[in-house]
């Protein structure tokens, strides 16, 4: 191959700008220590519930739910409210589609939102790729919905503040970017722990969003207009 | 005079043949012994020209943070499987690994590093916006602009996307920091990589491969450390479960590579050529005592070996590698000697006789060899070395030890006498070989003009090529392609070197545009800049401008129910710059690399929050710090840079396409200066052989031949001259001049010692070496195995067609007054 003796180098050049970040150094990472602190011992017990409640949650392949989500935001005089559906295919398509205060759908990919709204008529594609900032908001809202919440242990400590209904609160670890934004999420599931009712997020300013689910369907038969980002009537 | 002495020599040795015998047969045992202590190297930067932008470009490689890392990309195989498998894998991978050799392992991406950085730069607004920026900030500040970028804010919270959004809309509502956010998102993406980041793992676009780094303990150029380092880390691998692939990419696997490959095919061709050698000289001579000629360069190449090593304190691989192939050459001495030694009852008469044409023979090599200490290619000066003292001493050994360990001859070598007989008296020159060769002398001089030199060195890396197609997999995957160019700034202090750099990227974005140059002086200003952003940006809000932005953004929320004091963390911020006269003391970004002397990698750090973003764009070196700047490799951007470092002393180009022409360069100009030396060196050894020009210019067609030949072969087939055939090249002159002393000094016609069949045998014995050499898997042994067939084989069939019939026609000396 052409350009191979410098292509290594190269590639390490190109790599720096992610490396160094976090190191496991002289046995630090995931193996490290043999002996569990209080805190571990809780966190395995926490992995564990939530891993159980992941293979419930998640043993499905597609979902569809109607939402409500109430923004008590200081940036606005009021609550907004919004209303709409929310279709979800495995693994990683959401459908989001609002009917209220105004018309708009969002479908996300693992690549790409391609978004409408009744406002401009126009069908907008935003890569991922390029918006980073979409991907963190965008990864989370996925693991919620699609009951990936084992994943979530590594940003999120996890503490339960009822067992029935089960309710969870997730608080962001220190190490976090996401602790400079959000103070705590707390979820709340079904009483057959099949799927969320409500989750709400509590931000560090003081905003908070409320998301609550209902008429949540299990692999329920989808049209490929579920999917779809156009005008509808 | 040198007959005389020469002969005294010869017959002081026949006296003490038995002494002389036991203090040769003890030194090859103090030299088998003294292999063991032999320090080898196998790094290529002896082959490269010690040129400055080529010690430059290495010195800055060797250097740089991004040697001595070994990246891991780790593959799923089944379908099965999805992303967090493999992370689980990755990082079971990560932490067992031998800490010893691998430091720092980095598997896990904690966005608080890099948040951290972007939150610096955000919160240091003031400090980051430029004049221009902030001249486009007053363009917003009216009706039209304002009520559209409070409807897009709009939109935006109220779509999934916003979530979380609102606190930074409260305290940027015109969208000032996506300056920065813009060009740090330039910055990443310049540089053609192609990766996500995925529960904090670098995960490749498909979803499918996740990435380690490690650093290692062991330097690329260290082979046995190299060596244990590899074999760690694939036992390490071979622990992964079926489903999960990997593709280990460093300069490690290179160096070992071609260390085993050049020494694979030096055992290989080492026994080959050896059986081969012993075979044609047991069966061809059918005289056991002709073993002996082979055994000559063999101890020659050992004293060598002991001796260069002494001399040099280290000696390479490769170098070790031509060495031998020059040794092979050296037996050429001991075949001359045995056939005009061997069948005599007193060879004493025919071995003086031979003395002369010999000893010029070697001398001719030497003097070509000595061209090489004038090369400005450190190996070639070790070559020189080792060569050198290993045809001084085959010569040696073949006429004045060789000779007496000749037996007698018997019956079962009558045949090689009769074969000898009927070569000699063979009419091989003819007019018409002469003919046919000046033809093809012309020939051949016409495409000799079009011999390319090849500039790219990696044509002769020996890397296997299982690592080639890792490497490919990976820039399939990662998304690497062509390697950057890199402009180098060196300054006692961070900040100095920042404010170069500074200038230099201003200058970059007018001369190649800024979406072809990557420097951090695009997002992270000098402090004496900073400081002038920041007192402008206090002077740019006024009261007035404030208050007209401030009512602009009350009216225009309205209609979206934005609250009154929705906007108040922007105008709170701006008064805090407002009452901040003095800026924050001057420090480089994220890491503190400037104020706490080093970055991260560099020192062995392993704090997570004391990752730079910056991290590729600096380095602490021993004299102060080193900035790097990447653009695109192409003449074009080369040219231009290349004006602009000029006018920045201490800045410098770091180029594969430079350093190809570097080396293309300085390769041809040594090959130009050492073929004058060699030409003119030979030229006079050879009159001095002869002391008649007529003789002389008859001896010089084998060598001018030889090289005529191969450049017009090489440049019809297409091949090129580069750093390792070349000094084939010079061998096979070298080689072939011997030819031309022997065949003209055979016109003479004094004493019938074999020449023919000598030169003969020689040349099938080296053309079997050489010939051997191009199936190597090297790619440099292998152009040295083609360049020697070509070259001597054009040299000899000269000096046997050619040169006989030109002795004839120019002095009348006929093939029956000789015989």
């Amino acid at each position: 191959m052409k350009n191979r003796k410098t292509l290594f180098v190269s590639v390490f050049i190109l790599l720096s700008v992610f490396i160094s970040q976090s190191s496991y150094v002289s046995g630090e990472g995931p193996m490290k220590g043999a002996a569990l602190s209080a805190e571990e011992k809780q966190d395995a017990g926490v992995r564990d519930l939530l891993l159980k409640l992941q293979n419930e949650v998640s043993d499905f392949d597609s979902l569809k739910t109607d939402f409500r989500q109430e923004k008590n935001l200081a940036v606005f005089s009021n609550k907004i409210v919004i209303k709409g559906r929310i279709y979800l295919r495995k693994p990683g398509t959401v459908a989001w589609h609002v009917d209220e205060p105004l018309k708009y759908s969002v479908l996300i990919t693992d690549k790409l939102i391609r978004q409408w709204d009744e406002d401009t008529d126009r069908v907008q594609e935003i890569p991922l790729s390029t918006n980073p900032m979409f991907r963190v908001v965008i990864d989370q809202l996925t693991a919620w919905f699609s009951g990936q919440y084992v994943q979530l242990l590594d940003e999120y400590s996890v503490s339960v503040r009822s067992e029935h209904p089960l309710q969870l609160e997730f608080r962001p670890r220190e190490s976090g970017n996401i602790k400079k934004i959000i103070k705590t999420i707390t979820v709340t599931f079904r009483e057959d722990r099949k799927y969320l009712q409500r989750v709400q997020f509590d931000e560090i300013s003081g905003d908070s969003t409320i998301i609550i689910f209902s008429n949540t369907e299990f692999n329920a038969p989808m049209k490929s207009s579920d999917f779809e980002v156009k005008r509808r009537v | 005079m040198f007959d005389r002495t020469a002969g005294r020599l010869y017959d002081w040795m026949a006296e003490k043949r038995r002494p002389v015998l036991a203090v040769l047969i003890s030194l090859i045992f103090v030299g088998l012994a003294f292999l063991y202590f032999v320090k080898y190297e196998s790094s290529m930067d002896e082959i490269l020209p010690q040129n400055e932008t080529v010690s430059r470009s290495m010195a800055f490689f060797r250097d740089s943070n991004v040697a001595g890392r070994v990246a891991i990309s780790f593959g799923l195989k089944s379908a099965d499987r999805d992303v967090s498998d493999l992370i689980r894998e990755a990082d079971l991978l990560a932490a067992s690994l031998d800490r010893n050799l691998f430091p720092e392992v980095t598997s896990v991406i904690t966005e608080a590093g890099l948040g951290k950085g972007i939150d610096e730069m955000l919160n240091d607004l003031p400090e980051m916006v430029s004049a221009e920026e902030l001249a486009r900030v007053d363009a917003w500040i009216n009706r039209d602009y304002v009520a559209q970028k409070l409807h897009d804010a709009y939109m935006q919270l109220l779509k999934p996307q916003g979530m979380f959004m609102n606190s930074m809309l409260r305290s940027d509502p015109l969208g000032i920091r996506m300056f920065v956010l813009n060009k740090l998102r330039e910055l990443t993406a310049s540089v053609g990589y192609d990766v996500d980041i995925k529960q904090r793992h670098l995960v490749s676009r498909d979803g499918r491969h996740v990435l380690v780094i490690a650093k290692a303990s062991v330097p690329v150029t260290d082979s046995s450390g190299s060596r244990k380092l590899l074999e760690s880390l694939n036992m390490a691998l071979s622990r992964l479960p079926e489903y999960v692939s990997a593709d280990v990419i460093c300069g490690h696997t290179h160096s070992v590579s071609n260390e085993k490959l050049i020494k694979r095919d030096i055992t290989f061709i080492s026994i080959f050529v050896s059986v081969l050698l012993i075979v044609l000289y047991v069966f061809v001579i059918r005289d056991f005592s002709a073993v002996l000629i082979f055994l000559v360069p063999v101890v020659a190449i050992l004293f060598a070996v002991d001796l260069s090593y002494l001399v040099l304190g280290k000696i390479s691989y490769w170098v070790i590698g031509l060495g031998s192939t020059v040794a092979g050459i050296t037996i050429d001495y001991g075949t001359h000697v045995y056939f005009a030694a061997r069948g005599r009852s007193d060879p004493a008469p025919y071995v003086k006789y031979v003395i002369k044409p010999v000893s010029y023979g070697a001398f001719t090599t030497i003097a070509i060899f000595i061209a090489f200490f004038f090369s400005g290619i450190k190996g070639y000066n070790q070559l020189a070395v080792l060569t050198i003292i290993t045809v001084i001493l085959s010569t040696l050994i073949s006429l004045f030890v060789l000779p007496h360990l000749i037996t007698k001859t018997d019956s079962r070598s009558a045949f090689t006498e009769r074969f000898a007989e009927k070569v000699e008296k063979s009419d091989l020159s003819s007019g018409l070989w002469v003919l046919t060769w000046i033809f093809l002398t012309l020939l051949f001089t016409f495409f000799s003009f079009y011999v390319d030199i090849e500039k790219d060195i990696r044509k002769i890396d020996g890397t296997e090529k299982e690592i080639v197609l890792a490497e490919k997999r990976f820039n399939e995957i990662w998304g690497a392609e062509k390697p950057p160019a890199v402009l180098v700034v060196n300054a006692k202090d961070f900040e100095g070197a920042l404010e170069i750099n500074e200038q230099i990227y201003r200058d970059a974005v007018q001369a190649v545009g800024a979406e072809n140059i990557s420097s951090m002086s695009a997002l992270w200003p000098s402090a004496k800049t900073r400081m002038e952003n920041r007192e402008r940006w206090t002077k740019f809000w006024t009261e007035d401008r404030t208050e007209k932005l401030r009512g602009l953004l009350a009216s225009e929320g309205k209609p979206y129910n934005f609250s009154e004091n929705a906007f108040g963390p922007f105008f709170d911020n701006l008064n805090a710059a407002d009452k901040e006269k003095h800026m924050s003391p001057p420090h480089p970004p994220l890491g503190k690399v400037g104020q706490e002397g080093g970055n991260s990698v560099a020192e062995g750090h392993t704090d997570a929050s004391k990752f730079s973003l910056f991290e590729r764009f600096v380095q602490k070196t021993e004299s102060g710090y080193r900035l790097v700047s990447f653009f695109a490799d192409n003449e074009e951007n080369v040219k231009a840079m290349n004006r602009i470092s000029a006018q920045y002393p201490g800045t410098y180009l770091v180029s594969a396409s430079v350093l190809s022409a570097t080396i293309s360069e300085v390769v041809s100009s040594d090959l130009k200066l050492m073929t004058w030396i060699a030409g003119v060196s030979m030229v006079v050894l050879i009159y001095l052989c002869f002391f008649n020009i007529r003789e002389t210019l008859i001896a010089l067609v084998p060598p001018l031949t030889g090289v005529v030949w191969l450049f017009g072969i090489m440049a019809m087939l297409g091949l090129s001259i580069n750093v390792a055939n070349m000094i084939a090249g010079v061998l096979a002159i070298g080689l072939t001049s011997d030819y031309g002393i022997f065949m003209t000094y055979r016109s003479r016609g004094e004493v019938k010692a074999g020449t023919v069949l000598a030169i003969s045998l020689c040349t099938v014995t080296t053309l079997i070496g050489a010939g051997v050499l191009i199936f190597a898997k090297h790619p440099a042994l292998s152009s040295v195995g083609i360049t020697m067939v070509i070259g001597v084989g054009s040299g000899f069939l000269s000096s046997v067609l050619v040169v006989p019939k030109l002795c004839q026609l120019t002095a009348g000396v006929s093939r029956g007054e000789y015989s």
